[in-house]
C-alpha cells in the first residue's frame, strides 16, 4: 500500500468560484509542479492518484478541506506542505499536512459531518428566535431536487447542531454529509427563513465549510 | 475579475476571476503603460489562443509595462453587466478596458467581429475611433484578419499587419511617452497616431481616404502608401511563453504548446496562412527541447503540443519527437502533434508518440479527385491518401475523420461524387486491415465551404453561391455509402457572410455595428449565429449578401486590401492563380527550389530537410522501411 500525505487546504476568496473537477486539475498540476513523488493510475490513461473528501459546491468557501495525494515514497509532511505551498495558486493555502500509510478504500471513507458558517443579512434580529424553532421541531421537511424530480426530504436527522452568533451575524451548523444522508447549509437557513415573519428577508451573504470529520473524532488532520 | 454578485450567478464563474498560475499582476502604479490584451470570444477560446500566450509575455517582460486579460463574457454575465451598468474589467486587476491606455484586439476569425464591438462597447471604450477622446485608450487589432482590415477601420486606432511580437512591444514603448491618461490632448492622440504610422507593420487607417472597393490612399505625408506585413527573420531571438497562464476551468486546448515553426511552404492555394505566414522559420531543435522541459516545469501541464502549420515538415522532426520523448516521458507528459500531413510518413510519426492511446486521426485530403487537389496544390495523391490510411489503420487507429471543402474554383458535381469514392476505399481498407476489430471502425466526412480569403492565391475569385453549395453539400450527403455517419457540413449562409467579412471595405462597419447593437456579439458560436439579423443589417447597409459574396475582383482592380502588402508580389499570385486554372501543380518551394514569390531576400531555409525529403522518399516507395 502506497503512503499518502493528508493535506488540509483552504479555499477561498474568488477560487471558491473554481468547481469540483477544475479543483482537481489546479491541485493534480500543483503537485506536478512540486516534483514531488506523486503516484500514478495504471493503464490507458495515467493520472496522478489524488482524492478529496467531498465536493465542495461552487460558491463556497473551505476551511479546512481534505484531499488525499499519493507518493511513491514517504516523504516529511514539513517538505509535502512546504513544495506544495510554493506551487497552489493564490486562493488554495495548505493548513497542514500529515502523512500516512494507505489502506483500502478512500481515506475519507468516514468523513460524513461537515460545519458550515453562514453570514446572514436582514432580518437578523429575529435569528435568535427562529433558530430555537428549528432545533424544537420533529421534522424539517424540505424539497429537495433529484434526477427524478423534486421530492421532501426531512434533514432533521442530519442536522446536530444549529447556533446563531448575534455578535458576528453568523449562523453556525454541523451537519451529515455523504451517502448516509445530509442536510445542505442552504436547507437549514431556508428553514431558518420559515420561522421569520412574512415578507422578512434573510439574504445569504457568504457560505463557509469550516470543517469536515467523522462522526466522533476532533477533525481529520488537526493534532 | 468580475464582482462577486455577478459571479454568483452565471454559468461557469471560474472563467471570470483571474488569479491563475502564472498570471502576471504588476502594481498599476508603478508602470507607465497598462495595455489590456483583448480576445473577441469568450475565455475558453481565447486562452487556448498561443498567439495571445505568447503577447502577453512579449509586453510582461517589458519594464513599465503592464499587459492584462480580457475575454468576451457569455451572454448570461454580459447581460448581468449590462443590466447593473457594471464595465467589463481586465482579469487580472478589474481595469475597465476604457481606463487602459492601449486596447489590443486579436482578430483570428471574422465572425468574431461583431464580438470585438461588444467588447469595447461593454469595456466603455467608443466604438468609432473618431469618437475617442484624447483620454481613452489606443484600439490596436492584430492576428491574421488584420491584413484584410477595412470592415473593421472605422473602430480601431491601429492594426499590426504580420508577426506581433516586436511590433506590440514597440507601440508599449511608444505609449510610454505619453503624459498620463488624464493630461493627453488631441495633439497628443494625432501625434501617437503619426508615430505608430512609421512603424513596419503597422497600419492606422484615419490617416488614409478609403476608397469603396478599392485601396485606402494616404492622406497625410506620414503614412505609407502599402504598409508591409511584420516579419520575424529569427523565431528563437524572439520572446516564448515558458511560463504561460494555466487556466483553471478547461479551455479548448487545455496544454503546452511550443512553436516548432512559423509558416508553410506547401503553397496550397486556397490557404491564406501559408501567404501570411511565409517565410517558413523553424525554431533551433535544442531551444525547442529547452522550452518544453521549462514550460511543463512552470505549468504542471500532462501534454505538450507541437504547434506549427505542419508538424510533420519541420526538417529534424524525428529527433526533435525523440529528445522530447526521452526528456518528457518521465515526466508522465504525452505529446501531441495536432497538424500532420497525409502520408505514411506522418503516421509513423504520430505512431511514435501515441503508442498507447489511439483514439482518432484527422486527414485533409481536401478534394475528390486529383485534377482539382493539383487545382488546388494540395499535393495529396491518391497513393498518398491510401498509404496514410492503410499505416493508420495498420497502426491501430480506427477512427478516421476525411477533411474536405466545397465549392473550390473550378469544381464540378463529378468532383464532389469523387468524395464519396475516396471514402468507399477508406472504408473497404479499414475492414480488410482491422479484420475482427472492424466493427469498432468509424470514418467521418467533414466538408467546409470554401471561402476565398485575401492575400491567398484565390483571393480575387467569386465564393460559389449559396444554391450551388447548398446543392454540392446535399450531393456529397447523398452519395457517401451508407456507413458513414452523415457528413457534417458548413452552413453557406454563415460562409458567404465570412467572405463577405474577410473581403470588404469599409462599409462593412455599419453592418458589424448593426449586428453588434443586438447585443448579439458571439455570431461565432453556432447557436448564437442569426442569419436573419446578419441579412437585415447588410440591407440596411444596401448590401446583398448573395453579391458581395460571389463577387469577382478582376486582375489589376485594386481590392480593399491592395494596400496592405504580405511581401509575395502580385506577380506570384497571379501566375499561381492561372496555373490553378491550367490544372498545374507547383511545388514546395523547400523540395523543388525557389519560386520566386517575392520574399527570396528574406528565406533562409535550413538545410537539412529530414521531414520533407523522408517524407518524399516515402511516397515514392511505400514499403520501404526507416
Amino acid at each position: 500500500m502506497k503512503p499518502y500525505a493528508e493535506v488540509v487546504f483552504a479555499k477561498e476568496g474568488p477560487l471558491r468560484y473554481v468547481g469540483h473537477l477544475d479543483l482537481a486539475r489546479a491541485f493534480t498540476r500543483a503537485v506536478r509542479r512540486t516534483g514531488l513523488p506523486g503516484a500514478y493510475t495504471e493503464g490507458f490513461n495515467q493520472h496522478l492518484r489524488l482524492t478529496f473528501a467531498h465536493a465542495l459546491p461552487v460558491g463556497v468557501s473551505g476551511a479546512r478541506e481534505l484531499c488525499a495525494v499519493y507518493l511513491t515514497e514517504r516523504v516529511s509532511p514539513g517538505e509535502v506542505a512546504r513544495r506544495l505551498s510554493a506551487t497552489l495558486p493564490a486562493g488554495l493555502r495548505v493548513v497542514e499536512v500529515a502523512v500516512r500509510q494507505g489502506g483500502k478504500g478512500s481515506p475519507f471513507a468516514e468523513v460524513c459531518v461537515a460545519e458550515y458558517a453562514a453570514r446572514l443579512g436582514g432580518a437578523t434580529e429575529r435569528v435568535a428566535e427562529a433558530v430555537a424553532c428549528v432545533l424544537g421541531s420533529d421534522r424539517l421537511i424540505v424539497q429537495r431536487e433529484t434526477k427524478r424530480g423534486t421530492r421532501p426530504v426531512d434533514i432533521r436527522p442530519h442536522l446536530s447542531r444549529l447556533a446563531w452568533d448575534e455578535s458576528e451575524g453568523m449562523l453556525r451548523m454541523t451537519v451529515g454529509i455523504g451517502e448516509q444522508g445530509a442536510a445542505k447549509p442552504t436547507e437549514v437557513v431556508e428553514c431558518v427563513r420559515r420561522e421569520l415573519p412574512a415578507g422578512a428577508d434573510l439574504p445569504l451573504l457568504a457560505l463557509e465549510r469550516t470543517c469536515l470529520r467523522t462522526a466522533e473524532s476532533s477533525p481529520p488532520g488537526a493534532k | 475579475m468580475l464582482p462577486d454578485e455577478v459571479l454568483a450567478q452565471v454559468e461557469r464563474p471560474a472563467r471570470y476571476i483571474g488569479g491563475e498560475w502564472n498570471q502576471v499582476r504588476r502594481d498599476p502604479g508603478s508602470v507607465a503603460v497598462r495595455f489590456a490584451l483583448c480576445y473577441p470570444d469568450v475565455y475558453e477560446v481565447g486562452m487556448s489562443h498561443l498567439g495571445s500566450q505568447i503577447l502577453y509575455a512579449a509586453l510582461n517582460g517589458e519594464p513599465g509595462v503592464a499587459c492584462e486579460r480580457a475575454f468576451h463574457p457569455w451572454v448570461d454575465a454580459a447581460a448581468a453587466l449590462r443590466a447593473r451598468g457594471l464595465l467589463l474589467g481586465t482579469l487580472e486587476s478589474g481595469t475597465p478596458l476604457c481606463e487602459c491606455d492601449l486596447v489590443g484586439i486579436t482578430l483570428q476569425y471574422e465572425l468574431t467581429y461583431p464580438g470585438v464591438l461588444s467588447l469595447l462597447s461593454l469595456g466603455g471604450v467608443p466604438l468609432r475611433a473618431a469618437e475617442r477622446r484624447p483620454e481613452h485608450p489606443f484600439v490596436i487589432g492584430g492576428g491574421p484578419c488584420a491584413a484584410a482590415p477595412e470592415p473593421l477601420a472605422p473602430f480601431f486606432d491601429a492594426f499590426v499587419i504580420g508577426d506581433g511580437e516586436e511590433a506590440a512591444v514597440e507601440i508599449a514603448r511608444l505609449a510610454s511617452a505619453l503624459p498620463p491618461r488624464g493630461r493627453r490632448t488631441g495633439d497628443h492622440r494625432q501625434g501617437f497616431l503619426r508615430d505608430l504610422a512609421q512603424l513596419p507593420g503597422v497600419y492606422v487607417p484615419s490617416l488614409y481616404e478609403p476608397v469603396l472597393g478599392g485601396r485606402a490612399v494616404p492622406r497625410d505625408a506620414s503614412a505609407p502608401a502599402t504598409v508591409m506585413r511584420r516579419l520575424l527573420d529569427d523565431l528563437d531571438a524572439a520572446p516564448y511563453p515558458v511560463a504561460p497562464v494555466v487556466p483553471f476551468c478547461e479551455v479548448v486546448h487545455d496544454r503546452a504548446q511550443i512553436e516548432i515553426s512559423r509558416g508553410c511552404s506547401r503553397g496550397c492555394r486556397f490557404c491564406q496562412a501559408g501567404v501570411l505566414y511565409r517565410p517558413v522559420r523553424e525554431r533551433r531543435l535544442e531551444t525547442l527541447v529547452d522550452q518544453a522541459e521549462r514550460i511543463i516545469a512552470a505549468t504542471g501541464y500532462e501534454q505538450l503540443s507541437l504547434a506549427s502549420l505542419h508538424c510533420a515538415d519541420y526538417s529534424r522532426i524525428i529527433e526533435l519527437v525523440d529528445a522530447l520523448q526521452a526528456r518528457l516521458e518521465p515526466r508522465r507528459v504525452a505529446i501531441a502533434l495536432p497538424s500532420l500531413r497525409t502520408d505514411a510518413f506522418s503516421i509513423e510519426l504520430a505512431e511514435r508518440v501515441q503508442r498507447v492511446k489511439k483514439s482518432g486521426l484527422t486527414f485533409a485530403p481536401e478534394a475528390g479527385t486529383q485534377r482539382l487537389r493539383d487545382a488546388i496544390n494540395k499535393g495529396v495523391s491518391e497513393a498518398d491518401l491510401e498509404a496514410a490510411v492503410r499505416a493508420a489503420f495498420s497502426a491501430g487507429w480506427h477512427a478516421l475523420k476525411l477533411y474536405f471543402m466545397i465549392g473550390l474554383p473550378t469544381e464540378t458535381d463529378e468532383d464532389v461524387k469523387a468524395i464519396a469514392g475516396l471514402v468507399r476505399s477508406v472504408v473497404a481498407a479499414g475492414r480488410e486491415l482491422l479484420g475482427p476489430r472492424q466493427g469498432r471502425l468509424r470514418v467521418a466526412v467533414a466538408a467546409s465551404n470554401f471561402v476565398p480569403k485575401p492575400h491567398s492565391v484565390f483571393e480575387r475569385v467569386g465564393q460559389a453561391d449559396e444554391a450551388t453549395l447548398r446543392a454540392r453539400g446535399e450531393l456529397l450527403r447523398r452519395s457517401l455509402p451508407r456507413r458513414v455517419v452523415a457528413p457534417s457540413l458548413s452552413d453557406p449562409v454563415q460562409s458567404a457572410i465570412e467572405c463577405v467579412l474577410a473581403r470588404g471595405d469599409r462599409r462593412l462597419a455599419g453592418v458589424l455595428e448593426h449586428v453588434a447593437r443586438e447585443q448579439r456579439g458571439l455570431q461565432s458560436w453556432g447557436e448564437r449565429f442569426d442569419p436573419a439579423l446578419w441579412r437585415e443589417a447588410l440591407a440596411a447597409a444596401g448590401l446583398d449578401l448573395g453579391r458581395e459574396a460571389t463577387r469577382e475582383y478582376a486582375r489589376g482592380d485594386p481590392t480593399p486590401w491592395s494596400h496592405i502588402s504580405t511581401g509575395v508580389s502580385d506577380a506570384f499570385l497571379e501566375a499561381e492563380a492561372d496555373r490553378a486554372q491550367a490544372g498545374v501543380t507547383t511545388p514546395d518551394c523547400r523540395l523543388g527550389g525557389c519560386q520566386d514569390c517575392g520574399l527570396a531576400d528574406r528565406c533562409r531555409q535550413p538545410e537539412a530537410q529530414q521531414g520533407l525529403s523522408r517524407a518524399v522518399g516515402r511516397a515514392a516507395c511505400p514499403s520501404a522501411g526507416w
